[in-house]
């Protein structure tokens, strides 16, 4: 019998119709795996066996009457940490955060149970998600499961090296600058931040309009079915795009033929790794094969002034927890989130005040690029995944790189729709991402070319990894 | 026969199909009005009549025999606020520290999908310098009066438009809205007013007041503002913020009405003090309320829970720190030339730390989810457009504030902070015969619900014009 971890949540679904497999025996795969596993990988913080066996029952009898809530009823879903579920602290990765549990379900885990999928796990962050690797000191280090060495990418660490590793088929994680593309791509999977808005979230987060509830699946076909439930509208988000009733997965299967694609593989003067370069660069001329035409193009806005104005937002939007927390256990922060939200502080009203004007200069450019071209291709990241524990990998001179991640943050400020696919395995066998965006809106465009890819692509990868402890 | 320039625009377009009126002639009535009322009324910082002429002729042919019109609306003069890009007619801003010789080779999207919908641009109407107050007078050009009394202010910053529009100067009118500036001057001058939901009506370019700037039509009849609806909003790439094409006709499901509607009255919205709120409007609006109820809505009194938040500080915050840096990109000598008012305000913007705004900018999401939330029980939720009625003309606000705490109008800003659409309608005349405006805000995207709101109400309330409209 096929291994159920390692089943995709629309072959899950498939299995439970046809009555060769149920919810429970899925449920007990991934607990068993997920005791074997994650001790090593550290990605689960919280996981409610009890609760999760329960509802994989239910689900059971849902199948078994043929009244199954969706194609997500039983399989199993973690939630990353700065997600509220129902009855689990917001633990944020922070040791300053209330261990009172939420009161209520965010919308996406309140869609997500509607939808009859098993909320059986908390996947760790770095502290309020704050940086693009996963350690925190609540949880430690979260690893990841194509090189227990090396970090997984962050905030959604825990997401994404969750799914890789079998332990559920999808995840939720959230995505201010990268969080969900940037794990996505360091993990070998499939992760989308949705256009702003289609994702209704709640409560409000502390980067504002910068930050996305998304979808993380080790196939896009997944991605399109969790999108199918959780871009369904919520009253608390205030952001929130009126319901489209789009079905994102009969949108997987249309044309790609034609598309208008810009190749960006640089975004400005940044280092990048001559692999990651490569093998992107190939994945986008694979796109030729599938119909389009690809132009290589520059960025269509300063990277100093993109990356500048993104920092003023992201650093000054920190410092609000300095306010929010008492400055006797602002000790407790992780030291890096600690300076940063002190530098945040720094800033005149001026710094932040122009950080939005060039935001919307940067989302205006994005959108006049997006009027030439249907996809923009880059690179996820522009390094491999590097060490775990460290907050940033090493440059060519033995200095940090401070510029390792370059590409996403970028379509958090335009808003536009961004998802990284998996394009290949470096020769140290860790995976690299193609990052796929697209004009406001299209957001079921991005997934069906990460799906056509996916497809005209396949066996990139070897079979999925066990953590190496 | 009707004076042609005070006829609504979806009449007009009736007579120019059977050929019983012309573009040229009601263009020709409308510069008759402008001739007899603007001296008085000072609404138009700039004029183009024998531009709009040879539009009006244009449209003309396009109303003939075999001729192509280019929308519903095509040949209706119409008028734009100074604070909006129009290729080959200045637009200054309300400022002596604008360039007085352009470039002025754009349009905007709004002035583009107008044009293109073959619509005769009159001119351009007056506003405070960048639109910074709620009233109109500026050093650029002068005072703007309400042509109800003379010696009122029209409100603003769209006040111009607002004095146009209810003495036929044009049949419709384009305003902004960063606080109400579309529904201030609506509310004081009898007319109505649509602040549509943030970006449905592209702007371009960027406001200095971000996403509390919004676009909106200004008119005498509501059935005038779906039309113009139908033609401004309308996606435009320029915009960064714009919405999904959703093609909306404003105008299906128009003639509805409000039958059991959910409906939430709130006097105060939770939070402005009693006595600040006019007796004579809290009667009007209360009487506007029960007509709902005759016209078969489920109407309760309600008010959203703010937890003690106040839209008014999270507002001020936001725009006296935006034109704090507005203020800056200016030389010395430029800003020497700028409103007293408007350099106090951003002088206190500047000194107001970013702690503070980005504390603002955290609150403004808070506002917005709680009256999500409180919308969620409702279709509409009434409340007055504003807690007065015109004061007197140059003041920089009410009750003799300075016109830096732009807190007297809080019906309208927490519409802007929240980017719900929002509309003003006329409700009756205090007791110095000056309007008073009805607030009909509606969730994100339901902006037809809000004109079908609104013409329910007008049905059996119409829009009264002001005497002076008489005395031609």
């Amino acid at each position: 019998m096929t291994d159920l971890t390692q089943a995709s949540a629309a072959e899950l679904s498939r299995l439970y119709r046809k009555g060769k497999a149920s919810p429970v025996e899925a449920m007990k795969a991934v607990l068993a795996r997920t005791d074997r596993v994650n001790p090593a990988i550290n990605a689960l913080c919280r996981v409610d066996a009890e609760g999760a066996l329960k509802a994989a029952r239910r689900s059971e009898r849902r199948w078994r009457k043929g009244e199954a809530l969706s194609a997500l009823d039983g399989v199993p879903v973690s939630i990353k940490e700065l997600v509220r579920v129902k009855g689990w602290p917001a633990t944020m990765g922070s040791r300053l955060t209330e261990e009172a549990p939420a009161d209520a379900d965010a919308p996406a885990v309140a869609r997500l149970r509607e939808a009859g999928a098993i909320v059986f796990a908390q996947s760790t962050s770095s502290e309020y998600g704050h940086k693009g690797v996963t350690d925190s000191p609540l949880h430690g280090i979260t690893r990841n499961p194509w090189n227990g060495e090396r970090t997984p990418g962050g905030s959604s660490g825990g997401a994404g090296a969750a799914v890789a590793a079998g332990l559920g088929p999808i995840a939720i994680g959230t995505d201010g600058g990268g969080s969900v593309r940037i794990p996505s791509s360091f993990c070998g999977l499939v992760g989308l931040k949705a256009t702003f808005g289609r994702v209704p979230a709640w409560p409000p987060s502390l980067t504002g309009d910068l930050a996305n509830t998304g979808p993380m699946a080790r196939t896009a076909l997944d991605c399109a079915l969790m999108m199918n439930v959780i871009a369904r509208p919520d009253a608390r988000d205030a952001h929130a795009l009126p319901a489209d009733d789009t079905d994102y997965t009969r949108k997987l299967g249309g044309k790609l033929r034609k598309l208008r694609v810009g190749f960006v593989l640089r975004f400005g003067d940044h280092p990048i790794d001559i692999e990651v370069a490569a093998l992107v660069t190939k994945a986008a001329h694979a796109f030729e094969k599938l119909g389009c035409t690809v132009e290589e193009v520059e960025a269509p806005f300063p990277y100093a002034d993109a990356s500048r104005a993104f920092v003023v937002h992201w650093l000054s939007a920190l410092q609000r927890l300095l306010q929010l927390h008492p400055e006797s256990r602002h000790s407790e922060f992780d030291p890096n989130l600690l300076a940063q939200a002190k530098a945040g502080q720094r800033y005149t009203l001026q710094d932040v005040v122009n950080a939005q004007v060039t935001r919307r200069e940067l989302a205006l450019a994005w959108n006049l690029f997006f009027e030439r071209y249907d996809l923009m291709l880059s690179p996820t990241v522009a390094v491999q995944p590097f060490e775990a524990g460290k907050n940033l990998p090493d440059g060519p001179e033995g200095k940090a790189n401070i510029l390792w991640s370059p590409y996403t943050a970028q379509f958090n400020m335009s808003r536009h729709p961004a998802a990284s696919v998996p394009c290949g395995l470096s020769r140290q066998g860790l995976p690299i991402g193609l990052h796929i965006a697209a004009g406001h809106y299209r957001d079921a465009l991005v997934l069906r070319a990460a799906a056509h890819y996916a497809e005209a692509n396949p066996a990139t990868f070897p079979a999925l990894p066990e953590a190496k402890p | 026969m009707t004076d042609l320039a005070m006829m609504p625009a979806h009449e007009l377009v009736r007579l120019y199909k059977s050929r019983k009126a012309s573009p040229v002639e009601t263009t020709r009535a409308a510069i008759a009005r402008i001739e007899a009322f603007n001296p008085q009324l000072n609404a138009f910082q700039h004029l183009d009549p024998d531009g709009a002429l040879r539009a009006a002729r244009a449209s003309e042919k396009r109303w003939k025999k075999g001729g192509k019109r280019l929308s519903a609306i095509d040949g209706v003069p119409i008028t734009i606020k100074d604070m909006v890009l129009t290729k080959g007619m200045p637009t200054r801003m309300g400022s002596l520290a604008t360039d007085p010789d352009g470039p002025w080779t754009v349009d905007a999207p709004v002035a583009q999908r107008l044009r293109e919908a073959g619509t005769v641009l009159l001119g351009k109407t007056t506003s405070p310098e960048y639109g910074w107050k709620g009233v109109t007078d500026s050093a650029l050009f002068g005072t703007t009066h309400n042509p109800w009394k003379l010696d009122r202010t029209p409100g603003g910053s769209s006040g111009g438009g607002a004095a146009a529009e209810a003495v036929g100067m044009g049949s419709l009118a384009v305003g902004t809205d960063g606080a109400g500036s579309v529904r201030i001057p609506c509310g004081f001058s009898g007319l109505f007013g649509l602040k549509p939901t943030q970006a449905r009506v592209p702007l371009w370019p960027t406001s200095a007041q971000g996403t509390l700037s919004h676009i909106g039509p200004m008119t005498r009849t509501v059935r005038d503002a779906a039309m113009m609806m139908n033609v401004m909003a309308r996606p435009d790439s320029r915009d960064p913020y714009g919405r999904p094409d959703d093609e909306e006709d404003y105008l299906k499901g128009f003639d509805k009405g409000v039958k059991g509607l959910r409906i939430a009255y709130s006097p105060n919205l939770g939070f402005v003090e009693k006595e600040k709120i006019d007796r004579d409007v809290a009667q009007a609006v209360e009487n506007a309320v029960k007509v709902f109820r005759t016209l078969g809505a489920r109407v309760v009194e309600d008010s959203p829970d703010l937890m003690g938040l106040d839209p008014r500080r999270i507002l001020n915050a936001h725009w006296q720190s935006n034109v704090a840096i507005l203020v800056k990109g200016f030389s010395p000598e430029k800003r020497a030339l700028m409103d007293p008012g408007l350099l106090k305000a951003a002088e206190h913007g500047a000194n107001l730390g970013q702690e503070a705004v980005v504390a603002a900018i955290h609150q403004r999401q808070q506002v917005a989810t709680l009256m999500n939330i409180f919308m969620a029980k409702y279709d509409l939720l009434l409340t007055p457009t504003l807690p007065m009625t015109a004061f007197a003309v140059n003041q920089n606000a009410a009750w003799g504030g300075d016109g830096i705490d732009i807190g007297w109008t809080p019906f309208t800003l927490t519409f802007n902070l929240t980017r719900q659409p929002a509309a003003t309608i006329p409700c009756g005349l205090d007791r110095e015969g000056l309007p008073i405006g009805l607030q009909i805000v509606s969730g994100h995207a339901r902006d037809a619900l809000v004109l079908r709101a609104a013409a329910a109400y007008e049905r059996v309330r119409p829009i009264p014009a002001p005497p002076m409209a008489h005395q031609i």
